[in-house]
């Protein structure tokens, strides 16, 4: 799927100025009061793509979010969706909102909350595929006031693709759903992305992004640290667990820390190559290597605790 | 195939209706007050075909009043602060679409509060009830309520969620009884009677009670309800523009 070039004639959205980038915050700040939520926030999303938006709680993910989709403005720097203003209706009709937390009028029924959401777009997702897709059929008539916390999730990220929008937001989407309820909403995202969709999604649990990111960003602080593949993430931050036995172990320049579980010593170290070579050097008699990359979570901590 | 203006308008009606329709806290008080007073209170006085229908106008005003008080007041301060509100914002809508849906609901309930208040009337009165007078009298209530409208979104926007109801109550009995909407004026203690000529609800009163009479609306009544309008008007934009700063800078 290419994006279209020109703008579509049923919705007036107009089209993106660069092919393929469908939002694109540039040196976004956002103060609240003495504060800046934001000091120069960078991010793209590019058509097609699912980009990930990692960073602890408090950089400012849900202040992007909100400056992307046109609930509040930046103090400073450019913000495009689809080419043009959030902030303006017809330019939301090519996107799709869920956000962090979410409570619904309580006497409405689940149909007739998709039903109204689903009257804001041009080409909207048939009801009753929305409510098979995101396992919501049998709630179809229950009031949103009497649905577990699970289904009221599943609601709220449902919202995001009723209106068949070309760009979903979501703001932590599977925060506090179990692991099946979390499954019906990623295989819901990648049939979403499959056709022609984009997301934008925040997430908390980076076994998310590793399962479903094209690409990351991570915000901490207020500031865009990174973006790029997750691939690219884990690489960037060389960091590398060592594990091995040895009768004993010596202090070493290239291991940040050497801990002693059970038969084995664990070794952190940013140069993997570096540390076997010392290793060599010194004489130490080691067997039963084992070397792994760094997990996205370990990862992440290292760029955020090098930006800050 | 695009969004039809007129089809999403009917959905956020219709969502404000059904809402508050599934409401029985909302529901009975704001029909059973208006029919109930009505009937303790307008009945005994009702012997008349005029007196039946001096009463039954004002008692329907009272209802309407009371749909502007909370359907507006109420309804936004409850919501304004919720994250549905802020979901709704993001929606590809108009502020100022969902604004004519708030008005178009309260409509509805103004028309339903006032007909069931006539019907009571005409089923426990005798009001001699024709069309140009029922011509008169739903177009009265309704221009005549225009000020409380924006008193309404003013209380709306400048009351926090839980204040809104009593602050509303305080408002919407005072006023009521005051204007002479329970009583006509000429029965009001000597204080009140006093203070009547400058509150909106006698003026309100002096609208419907010249409908159901077939004379004109005194002129300083119009233009009593005209500066009501205009400064119920500035509070209730500047709220907006309060609430809008704080929360949506």
């Amino acid at each position: 799927m290419t994006a279209s070039l020109s703008a579509d004639p049923t919705t007036g959205v107009p089209a993106p100025p660069l092919a393929g980038v469908l939002a694109r915050l540039t040196g976004v700040r956002k103060r609240f009061g003495t504060r800046w939520a934001l000091n120069g926030v960078d991010l793209d999303v590019r058509n097609g793509e699912v980009l990930v938006v990692l960073g602890p709680n408090g950089a400012g993910k849900t202040t992007a979010l909100g400056i992307l989709t046109g609930l509040r403005t930046a103090d400073g720097g450019s913000v495009a969706l689809f080419g043009g203003d959030p902030r303006d209706v017809v330019v939301r009709r090519g996107l799709g909102v869920t956000p962090q937390d979410l409570d619904f009028p309580p006497m409405l029924r689940v149909h007739e909350l998709i039903d109204l959401v689903r009257a804001h777009y041009p080409h909207p997702m048939p009801t009753s595929a929305i409510l098979e897709r995101f396992e919501l059929a049998h709630l179809r008539d229950r009031y949103s006031s009497a649905l577990s916390m699970g289904e009221r999730r599943r609601l709220s990220v449902a919202f995001a693709f009723a209106g068949n929008p070309r760009l979903a937001c979501l703001d932590e989407p599977t925060t506090g759903l179990d692991v099946e309820s979390r499954r019906a909403v990623w295989a819901a995202l990648r049939a979403y992305v499959a056709h022609g969709g984009t997301v934008l999604l925040t997430t908390h649990y980076l076994e998310e992004a590793e399962a479903l990111a094209t690409r990351v960003v991570v915000i901490a602080g207020g500031v865009t640290i990174f973006a790029g593949s997750v691939a690219e993430i884990k690489g960037r931050v060389r960091r590398k667990r060592v594990s091995l036995r040895a009768d004993s172990l010596v202090a070493l320049a290239h291991a940040e820390t050497i801990v002693r579980e059970g038969e084995r010593f664990v070794l952190q170290t940013n140069d993997a190559d570096a540390l076997l070579d010392e290793l060599h050097a010194r004489g130490v008699v080691f067997w039963d290597l084992e070397i792994q990359a760094a997990t996205l979570e370990e990862a992440f901590l290292r760029l955020t605790e090098a930006s800050s | 195939m695009t969004v039809s203006p007129t089809a999403l308008l009917r959905r956020h009606v219709w969502m404000n209706t059904i809402e508050l329709v599934r409401l029985p806290m909302y529901v009975l008080p704001t029909f059973a007050f208006p029919v109930l007073l009505f009937t303790f209170f307008g009945l005994p006085y009702a012997g008349s075909t005029e007196a039946a229908r001096l009463l039954m106008s004002s008692y329907a005003a009272y209802g309407v009043l009371g749909v502007t008080l909370f359907q507006f007041g109420v309804g936004i301060a409850a919501e304004r602060d919720t994250s549905w509100e802020r979901f709704l914002r993001v929606l590809p809508v108009s502020f100022a679409m969902r604004l004519l849906a708030r008005v178009l609901a309260a409509l509805v309930f103004a028309l339903a509060v006032a007909t069931v208040v006539i019907l009571t009337a005409a089923l426990l009165t005798k009001p001699d009830l024709n069309i140009a007078l029922l011509a008169r009298l739903f177009p009265a209530l309704l221009v005549g309520a225009i000020p409380f409208a924006l008193l309404g979104i003013t209380i709306g926007y400048w009351t926090e969620r839980r204040a809104a109801i009593p602050v509303a109550n305080l408002i919407y009995l005072p006023l009521s009884l005051g204007g002479g909407l329970w009583m006509p004026p000429a029965f009001l203690p000597k204080l009140i009677a006093a203070i009547s000529p400058f509150l909106p609800t006698r003026h309100y009163g002096e609208v419907v009670w010249a409908a159901v009479n077939g004379t004109p609306v005194p002129v300083i009544s119009w233009v009593w309800l005209l500066g009501f309008t205009a400064v119920f008007g500035v509070t209730a934009v500047l709220g907006y523009r309060r609430d809008e700063s704080r929360r949506y800078r």
